[in-house]
């Protein structure tokens, strides 16, 4: 990996320009230079030190924008952010903001990955326009930690995220601004940008596309689930069946009480055809008693 | 004790300017010259009794009839006397100062007294709390002179002596006062000027009293009491002892009233939004005045707009505060906002204010260190969501809070920010609000509702189920065959016990089909879409599938 080289020093500013034209031009939130890459930016741990090992920093920026590109909802794209919504919800008095998330945020997830639901704030403008200034004012406003936002790709420019990534640094806010893969050609102020990809069960890619001093890198896997295998189905739908013969005997003898025997119908037929794909569970009939 | 007396000597003038749109008290729209100021006097029986600096440098003189006037400057404007404005307006003023003292009483025509002797360390000293006063005056409109005494009369006497009083009877008798004499010294105060009870120091005594060379206060007080009371009566010398002091002068203190609502009736309509704005700032200024004097903060408020020229009911524009407010800023800040979205009247010839809402003022603290991120405050917190339910309508800003229900749509709600208790209502009785931490109770298996029979599993115990961070609203049917199931099932059952409300909860096409009430399950999956994402699926009674959320 590329890392800054100390050779690369700053160079002496021979120049016309007013001492003070230039001090005002180096104060931009916007401008930084290589010199100052020798000092770490803040950054707050991701809980995955294959990941944090790249980041610059050694985690996700604490004031920024930050850009996750995406081909699908729900290859673990939250699940990655997990830790880092835990940390800030429990850690800071700040609004967690999601700005026109594209479905319902789930409470009993959220909670059950130990997040504190009081500091999440939901927003859901009707057009780009709002959506953009709803960003934009919780980035200003310094009392929210973390932006969560899905913005309309086909008008966001370069100029929209330059005042994101402005406002945030602004607010001492990380945004995270979740768009398509294909928006990786176009041109973006991010001073960071992720591409995620599906790598197996439970496990996500992730290719750093640009990051702060340093080169791009790709292939960063890491496990962002504990993995599922099929078998666990089968295993489950096995427990049932058990069950089911111990009903039927017990039918037998206490012919009162009517079993209920629809689990182990769908149970059959995932076992009509076992080892290969789920698809026949559509030919189940519907159990009636 | 001490005494501070707030003498406004232009108020006949003031209840007609404050109620023209770019008049007094409001600033002009920044970079525009002030326009020139029109001469204007207040007349009463035809006789001019207050001219404002532009009348009085073209020559009017108070006393000068109408006609005159009008000879000398036919430019001019002239309004008549309205008492009754005058004495709503005074009240309204007294009750600003309410953030100042507790005690506070009127004293009509034009004055107020307050006992500032309890404030003053609030307030870091007279002369900071009288420039306090000032202020507060002049953000709303009106010109005052403030002096202070030991005791209200002399407070009175002193402020009054500044300003002479514009009334018909007192300007004659100021004709003989010498002008001299108007200094800060009590003892040179002009009879005239003190003469604020009608009754007891009478425009006679005072024609009297100059008749025998006695012009001052000082004068008046050398003189042997025992002399004046069995010239004059005993009221003049009752008068004097309150004055000095050696009688007490107990004041009715002012109480304010128990509800803010406040209608300002302009006498020009106005089209300008930034004049509208003005004089929305100065009503909100009353009420952050009235919420000091009351300890109260606001969370709703009312605007009232009346349009010109048709009996319409007027356009109420409501705004409300996630948490109580105090201050004019941010009161005018959110009501900005909220009128962005508003269309008003081309023409407003009316603002009305009222507070609709209040709640008792908990007060402001601040961290020690500011400075460090994530310290930001409840209020903090409160404005931001303020600002964009303002501008992005209301709703538009939700929490989320998990509830202890078994049906996935059930388990959760969303409330609004910053509702520390969130308001529940179930079907079935809570057990408890607490977050939960594996999801809601599933039901494991058939064994869960098989009665009194002990349950028989000996399988593997079932793991908490997993829920997905994106839920789908309502469940979306989707094909089998796109999907790989990775873990379940997890049966969830719902409704058994209740033969009609589970319908509700099904998808519409689904609760149209379903005729039987028992047995209505779903089971759940953790399924891989052929696209790499992974989703929660389930199966229903009919086996059709749907796509209930997305692991995200």
């Amino acid at each position: 990996m590329a890392t800054p080289s100390s050779a690369f020093r700053e160079p002496s500013v021979q120049s016309e320009l007013p001492a003070r034209s230039l001090q005002t031009l180096l104060e931009h939130p916007a401008l930084w230079r290589a010199g100052q890459l020798q000092r770490a930016p803040a950054a707050h741990p991701s809980g995955f030190p294959e990941l944090d090992a790249h980041l610059p920093g050694g985690g996700w920026p604490r004031a920024g924008l930050a850009e996750c590109l995406l081909d699908t909802t729900g290859v673990g794209e939250l699940r990655v952010l997990a830790p880092l919504i835990r940390a800030l919800s429990r850690s800071e008095a700040r609004w967690i903001a999601w700005i026109n998330p594209p479905f319902t945020p789930y409470a009993p997830a959220l909670a059950a990955l130990d997040i504190d639901l009081e500091r999440m704030l939901v927003i859901s403008p009707r057009t780009h326009r709002e959506a953009v200034w709803a960003l934009e004012q919780t980035s200003r406003s310094g009392s929210c930690s973390l932006a969560l936002a899905w913005l309309d790709e086909r008008q966001l420019g370069p100029r929209d995220t330059r005042r994101l990534q402005f406002a945030a640094q602004q607010g001492q806010m990380l945004t995270c601004l979740f768009r398509p893969a294909q928006a990786a050609a176009t041109q973006s102020m991010a001073e960071l940008r992720l591409a995620l990809a599906p790598a197996g069960p439970g496990r996500l890619r992730i290719d750093i596309r640009k990051r702060r001093g340093s080169w791009p890198v790709s292939g960063i896997e890491v496990q962002v689930e504990t993995p599922d295998s099929p078998e666990a189905v089968y295993v489950q739908l096995d427990h049932w069946r058990r069950q089911r013969a111990a009903a039927v005997t017990d039918a037998v003898t206490d012919a009162k009480e009517p079993a209920d025997l629809a689990p182990v119908d769908t149970a059959t037929a995932l076992d009509a055809s076992p080892g290969v794909s789920n698809s026949p569970v559509d030919a189940v009939a519907p159990v009636t008693h | 004790m001490r005494w501070l007396a707030v003498h406004c000597p232009t108020l006949p003038l003031e209840v007609f300017t404050l109620r023209e749109p770019g008049g007094a008290g409001i600033a002009p729209p920044a970079g525009s010259e002030p326009s020139p100021a029109l001469p204007r006097v207040v007349i009463e029986d035809n006789r001019v009794v207050l001219a404002d600096p532009a009348a009085v440098a073209a020559g009017i003189q108070p006393g000068s009839t109408l006609a005159t006037a009008h000879a000398i400057c036919p430019a001019l404007r002239h309004y008549r006397r309205e008492p009754d404005q005058e004495a709503r307006w005074l009240r309204r003023l007294a009750e600003a100062l309410h953030a100042f003292s507790s005690q506070v009483s009127l004293v009509p025509p034009a004055g107020v007294v307050v006992e500032i002797g309890a404030s003053l360390r609030l307030f870091g000293g007279e002369e900071a709390l009288v420039a306090a006063v000032r202020a507060a005056c002049l953000a709303l409109g009106h010109q005052v002179v403030c002096r202070t005494a030991m005791t209200p009369l002399a407070a009175l006497a002193l402020a009054r002596a500044e300003c002479p009083e514009p009334t018909k009877a007192l300007t004659e008798a100021l004709t003989e006062a010498p002008t001299e004499a108007l200094t800060e010294a009590l003892t040179k105060v002009p009879l005239a000027a003190a003469a604020i009870e009608s009754d007891r120091l009478t425009p006679a005594i005072i024609e009297q009293l100059a008749g025998m060379g006695v012009r001052t206060l000082g004068q008046l007080l050398a003189l042997p009491s025992e002399g004046l009371a069995s010239r004059f009566g005993s009221d003049l010398v009752d008068y004097l002892a309150r004055l000095t002091g050696t009688r007490p002068d107990p004041r009715q203190a002012l109480v304010p009233a128990p509800y803010f609502r406040r209608n300002l009736h302009l006498l020009e309509p106005v089209r300008s939004r930034d004049v509208l704005l003005g004089l929305m700032t100065r009503l909100l200024n009353a009420l952050q005045h009235w919420l000091l004097a009351r300890n109260l903060g606001v969370e709703e408020l009312a605007w009232r707009f009346t349009a010109a020229g048709r009996a319409r009911p007027p356009l109420v524009v409501g705004v409300r505060f996630s948490t109580a407010q105090q201050r004019q800023a941010r009161l005018l800040e959110i009501s900005r906002l909220e009128l962005d979205r508003t269309q008003l009247p081309d023409e407003v010839i009316g603002i009305g204010l009222s507070a609709e809402r209040l709640q008792s003022w908990r007060g402001d603290s601040t961290t020690l260190f500011r400075w460090l991120p994530g310290t930001a405050q409840p209020t903090e917190l409160g404005r931001l969501v303020d600002r964009l339910e303002a501008r992005l309508g209301r709703g538009t800003c939700w929490s989320i809070r998990a509830r202890d229900q078994h049906m996935p749509e059930a388990a959760w709600q969303p409330v609004a920010p910053l509702r520390a208790v969130a308001p529940l209502r179930a079907v079935a009785p809570l057990r408890g609000v607490a977050p939960l931490r594996a999801g809601p109770t599933a039901k494991p298996g058939p064994t869960a509702r098989s009665g009194p029979r002990p349950p028989r599993a000996t399988g593997p115990a079932p793991r908490p189920g997993r829920r997905p961070i994106w839920l789908f609203v309502p469940p979306r049917p989707i094909r089998s065959s796109q999907l790989t199931l990775l873990r379940g099932p997890e049966r969830i059952e719902t409704g058994w016990w209740q033969p009609d409300t589970a319908t509700r909860t099904d998808p519409p096409e689904v609760a149209q089909t379903t005729a039987l009430p028992q047995a209505r399950w779903r089971d759940y999956y953790v399924a891989r879409l052929v696209n790499g994402a992974e989703c929660w699926v389930f199966v229903d009674t009919h086996t059709r599938w749907y796509l209930h959320g997305y692991f995200g």
